[in-house]
């Protein structure tokens, strides 16, 4: 699965991607979500209007190894995006022509695409870049609680036609999966929609991921849903999406300059938190700071932490949540023993036991541990490092237990007739390469004891009946 | 691989009536620069720009504007631009030798960054300045303590000099701040755009990357505090490091900040000599 825009871009066809070249806000989407050279490289591309000798390009780094490997990957990414293309004799770069063009109208001031924007009135209630990040907070919290606990009512998702429903998303990202059959025969409806899905091992590790991530898999296999349903919905989504990423957080957009496929796929965002809109009927909407997430490149998934951190972990195991949201008493469940829960605080501890059931509920440890780095109160946050070593260390050497051992099958061997009997057996098991473990008692021959790989446990037994 | 960091660029521009040029190249030169801001506001969707007139009455913020959208279209940024300029140049200056308020405006530059970077230490910060009209020399010494201050921030300062000789302070300014200066001819007015987008678009991190443009001789005399002239070989003042000219001696006190120098003999001043070679100048002053 593509990590990021970037990677999913480079897998599509030079079709696909021409098609996506032509929108403006896709350009734009696209210039911000490369590495900061490349970022460079376009520009002054798009000012020498699309064409440049390879000598040209080729003298724009410092004559240095860093510089050189950075300049090789600059250019390498524009070419897998085929937004630059070398001729065929390797004597000039050329710019996507569509590209050149959309970047070149967008910043020598053309009158084109922003200005065809419709206007909306001045927006008295706007709301605040906090109050929008908020409120993408919790509705993908919403989202991730239907992961862990599906809900029972379906929930339809409009791009789809009405056609395909949340739960279909989540059980092809193999998050939920159906339990049974359609539910009881008396217990239609309601009760037996409820039973049809349940939340796989691997929910239980989507959960702990960084929310970025999060999204962007949910986005893809929703592009991939809608596009099966309503061929050429992923185009009209991801132009969408790059849309959205290109509004300043917190400034409107009107609903009114939206295709119909567009304003069906608006609904499923606002679903998601995505995007915001006050009510179902207000003509403008906002992008929350999850569309920008989602668009930046992978170096902004990585160094991207959340702003309101809530856990709080010492260095006696305790692991103290500042939350009320019952979804993260849920996954806080999922690695360590709850205590107890208050209103507006979850203590629990880690232990052996909460790591080990973790680890075999198929969480790796490292999870674990990213996720408590990544949601550290500001106070914790301060620390150096983030989080008390002893806690990590010992949170990887628990997870490790069960790794450290190999099971293999094994033969035992006892109530030996004689001492010279046993020492012989144990000798041939020596010679023969199978032998593991062997107790000698001559006082209590009959407690004398071996044990010998299983695969030669035939040859043994040969053996025995020889010496009889 | 770079990390994706945002930076934050104040640009200051010369709005003298009296500068070296008419109305009309004004506006062409803002068409240019508008090219350069709408590239930077693309490059990153964090980045922050802002825009101070430097006039000689007073320096003024055009962008961001009080209570003004937080984004606009560029073509509204562009109106917006040309109106305050158009009201700008045509109010008088005190004065028809005034000069325009350069350290002024780079304070108050300086200023704003310091408060991003408390905010945001990640932020990379950049001034961009736009001189039009020749240096002032009273407005020297402030000058130069600002550009000590903004490399000690990690400002990187750029100059656009379109004035007809070449600006001693902007020049010295861009060489201590690893930033670049750039004197307008008639060709480079042309192509300014072209000149913006590479050389000025890149960050500090990318900078490092990548080869920097030809940048004609560095002139780096120090200017003599009293009479104002450079000075090829001067006198320091050991507190406050201002620099005198063989011409102005002896002296009592400094003129600056008031230590009163020993006057041992008649003929032998006390402040030690001080060799102004081209490249030993920005080591006395710093």
């Amino acid at each position: 699965m593509a990590a990021s825009l970037l990677e999913y871009l480079r897998g599509l066809s030079p079709i696909a991607l021409s098609r996506l070249y032509s929108d403006p806000h896709t350009c734009q989407a696209v210039l911000r979500a490369l590495p900061p050279l490349s970022r460079q490289y376009l520009l002054r591309l798009v000012g020498a209007h699309g064409r440049l000798a390879a000598e040209i390009v080729g003298a724009w780094p410092l004559p240095t190894a860093a510089a050189a490997l950075e300049h090789k990957a600059a250019l390498e990414q524009l070419v897998a995006l085929r937004l630059v293309e070398l001729d065929p004799v390797g004597r000039e770069y050329a710019l996507h022509a569509g590209l050149c063009e959309q970047i070149g109208s967008s910043i020598c001031l053309a009158r084109g695409a922003q200005a065809a924007e419709a206007r909306l009135a001045a927006d008295e209630a706007r709301p605040s870049v906090v109050q929008l990040e908020r409120h993408a907070q919790r509705t993908w919290e919403d989202v991730l609680q239907c992961v862990l606990t599906p809900p029972r009512r379906l929930l339809p998702l409009a791009g789809c036609g009405g056609k395909s429903t949340l739960q279909q998303l989540l059980l092809s990202l193999r998050l939920l999966e159906a339990t049974g059959a359609e539910g009881a025969e008396g217990a239609e409806g309601v009760e037996g929609a409820a039973a049809r899905w349940a939340s796989t091992r691997a929910a239980r590790r989507f959960v702990l991921l960084p929310i970025q991530e999060q999204v962007w898999r949910l986005m893809l296999e929703y592009m991939e849903l809608t596009d099966t349903v309503q061929p050429g919905a992923r185009d009209a989504t991801l132009s969408f999406l790059m849309r959205l990423g290109s509004h300043a957080v917190g400034s409107d957009c009107s609903v009114h300059s939206l295709t119909e496929l567009q304003r069906q796929v608006l609904s499923d965002l606002l679903l998601f938190g995505i995007a915001y809109q006050r009510e179902e009927s207000s003509p403008r909407f906002y992008a929350t700071p999850l569309a920008h997430a989602l668009l930046s490149g992978s170096a902004g998934l990585a160094t991207s932490r959340r702003s309101e951190g809530f856990l709080i972990l010492e260095t006696n195991f305790k692991l103290y949540a500042h939350t009320s949201s019952p979804l993260w008493a849920q996954v806080i469940r999922s690695f360590a023993r709850v205590e107890y829960v208050l209103p507006n605080l979850v203590v629990s501890s880690i232990s052996r036991e909460a790591i080990r059931d973790a680890v075999e509920s198929g969480i790796e440890w490292d999870m674990i541990v990213q996720f408590l780095e990544r949601n550290a109160h500001p106070l914790m946050a301060a620390n150096v490092p983030v989080l008390p070593e002893t806690v990590v260390n010992q949170v990887s050497l628990w997870a490790q237990e069960s790794s450290r051992m190999q099971l293999a099958d094994a033969q035992f061997y006892d109530k030996f007739e004689s001492i010279e009997l046993f020492d012989d057996v144990v000798q041939y098991a020596k010679d023969d390469g199978v032998y593991l473990w062997h107790k000698r008692d001559q006082q209590h021959v009959g407690h004398s004891a071996l044990i010998v790989a299983a695969h030669g446990h035939q040859r043994m037994k040969a053996f025995l009946k020889s010496k009889k | 691989m770079l990390d994706d960091l945002p930076s934050t660029l104040i640009c200051l521009v010369d709005c003298n009536p009296c500068g070296g040029w008419g109305e009309e190249d004004a506006l062409a030169l803002l068409e240019h620069l508008l090219v350069f801001f709408n590239a930077f506001l693309l490059l990153h969707s964090a980045n922050q720009l802002q825009l101070l007139a430097v006039h000689p009455r007073e320096v003024s913020c055009v962008w961001p504007e009080d209570g003004a959208p937080p984004a606009l279209a560029p073509h509204q940024l562009r109106q917006l631009f040309l109106k305050r300029f158009r009201t700008l140049l045509a109010t008088p200056p005190p004065s028809a030798s005034a000069a325009s308020a350069l350290s002024g405006g780079l304070s108050l530059a300086l200023c704003r960054l310091a408060r991003q970077q408390r905010a945001d230490a990640t932020r990379q910060l950049r001034v961009l300045v736009v001189q039009a009209t020749a240096d002032s020399a009273a407005q020297h010494l402030a000058g130069m303590n600002c550009v000590f201050g903004a490399q000690k921030l990690g400002v990187t300062i750029d100059a656009l000099v379109a004035a007809r000789n070449d600006s001693l302070l902007l020049q010295q300014a861009a060489h201590l701040t690893d930033g670049f200066y750039l004197r307008l001819g008639e060709q480079e007015k042309l192509a300014l755009s072209q000149y913006l987008l590479t050389c000025c678009l890149p960050d500090q991190q990318t900078r490092k990357l990548l080869c920097p443009p030809a940048q004609g001789s560095l002139e780096t005399k120090a200017l003599c505090t009293i009479s104002k002239r450079p000075v090829d070989i001067g006198h320091a003042c050991s507190v406050c490091l201002a620099v005198f000219a063989e011409d102005q001696l002896p002296l009592r006190e400094c003129p600056v900040c008031g230590s009163r120098f020993i006057q041992q003999a008649a003929q032998a001043p006390k402040k030690r000599p001080k060799k102004a070679a081209a490249a030993a100048a920005p080591a006395v002053t710093s």
